[in-house]
């Protein structure tokens, strides 16, 4: 004898992949898109004196960056360079360049001035007339 | 008899859970590709004292140092910063003037700035153990009293 149908739906327990499979590309390109940015904005930390007249940064402006960190390395665009080199580098990018860019000074707040003297006298002696101290905002 | 109708229009009270978390996430990569993760940095821009050459050899050689002859012209006002051997204040120098921390400096420099229609351009000479810290917050100061470019001092004073 048959048992009749008492009339109650079986629940499907399958998981229905297309939503998943939507949501875990999504994560995917989350993730791919940050951490493309954070690799981007990448900057050597160097711990910048404060400063309250300080003027906000174009970033259009394609001001070149040379770095000073606390064990007073020098680091042009990133790269650890000595003085000598910085002085041919920062020579090849202004002949590169249309318009004189800004020179971006980066500086550790703990660097003494004898670390950053042969360094301004470098850059004077290529040329550069006017620099920018890279300060943090109070 | 009324006869019951044959299309009610049944409402939708559950809401697609899927849908809302995509364009939740859309978004968030929207917003996260918009925004910036770090503080930007701030600028402090100002001259360098300008050096004038009269060997053509390297200026890294120490010896060279001594051809070298400082353009300051003479109404600007060489600040020297040094420190005091008793004190972490800094000490400042201006002409024959030395006086002792930041306030000192300021009442000494302020009548200038009422005397002449425009102020004097000031090149700030710190000594070599004068930290970045200290520079900066110096030509912070002076900007904010109304000296609106200080000059760094590319030779030693």
């Amino acid at each position: 004898m048959r048992v009749p149908d008492s009339g109650r739906r079986i629940r499907s327990h399958r998981i229905n992949m297309t939503p998943m499979i939507d949501v875990v590309m999504l994560l995917i390109i989350f993730f791919l898109v940050s951490s493309h940015l954070a690799r981007r904005e990448v900057r050597y930390p160097v711990d910048l004196a404060a400063a309250d007249t300080a003027a906000m940064i174009d970033p259009m402006d394609g001001s070149i960056p040379i770095t000073i960190d606390a064990e007073r390395r020098i680091r042009f665009v990133g790269e650890i360079v000595t003085l000598e080199q910085l002085a041919t580098r920062v020579t090849m990018k202004q002949q590169r360049s249309s318009t004189a860019d800004p020179i971006r000074l980066r500086i550790d707040r703990s660097v003494p001035f004898e670390t950053v003297q042969p360094l301004l006298r470098q850059l004077s002696a290529v040329g550069v007339d006017s620099i920018s101290i890279a300060t943090q905002g109070k | 008899m009324r006869a019951p109708s044959r299309h009610v229009p049944r409402k939708i009270t559950d809401l697609s859970m899927t849908t809302m978390v995509d364009v939740v996430f859309l978004l968030l990569v929207f917003f996260v590709w918009t925004s910036s993760f770090d503080i930007p940095d701030e600028d402090l821009p100002g001259p360098l004292a300008r050096v004038e050459r009269d060997s053509p050899n390297d200026l890294t050689n120490g010896q060279e140092r001594q051809d070298l002859s400082e353009s300051i012209r003479p109404d600007e006002l060489v600040v020297t910063i040094m420190m005091a051997e008793s004190s972490r204040v800094p000490a400042f120098g201006f002409g024959t003037r030395q006086v002792s921390g930041w306030p000192q400096l300021q009442s000494e420099l302020k009548p200038l700035l009422e005397l002449a229609s425009s102020p004097p351009p000031i090149v700030l000479s710190p000594a070599s153990d004068i930290t970045m810290d200290q520079i900066t917050t110096t030509i912070d100061s002076l900007r904010r009293i109304g000296w609106p470019t200080v000059s760094l001092l590319a030779t030693e004073p």
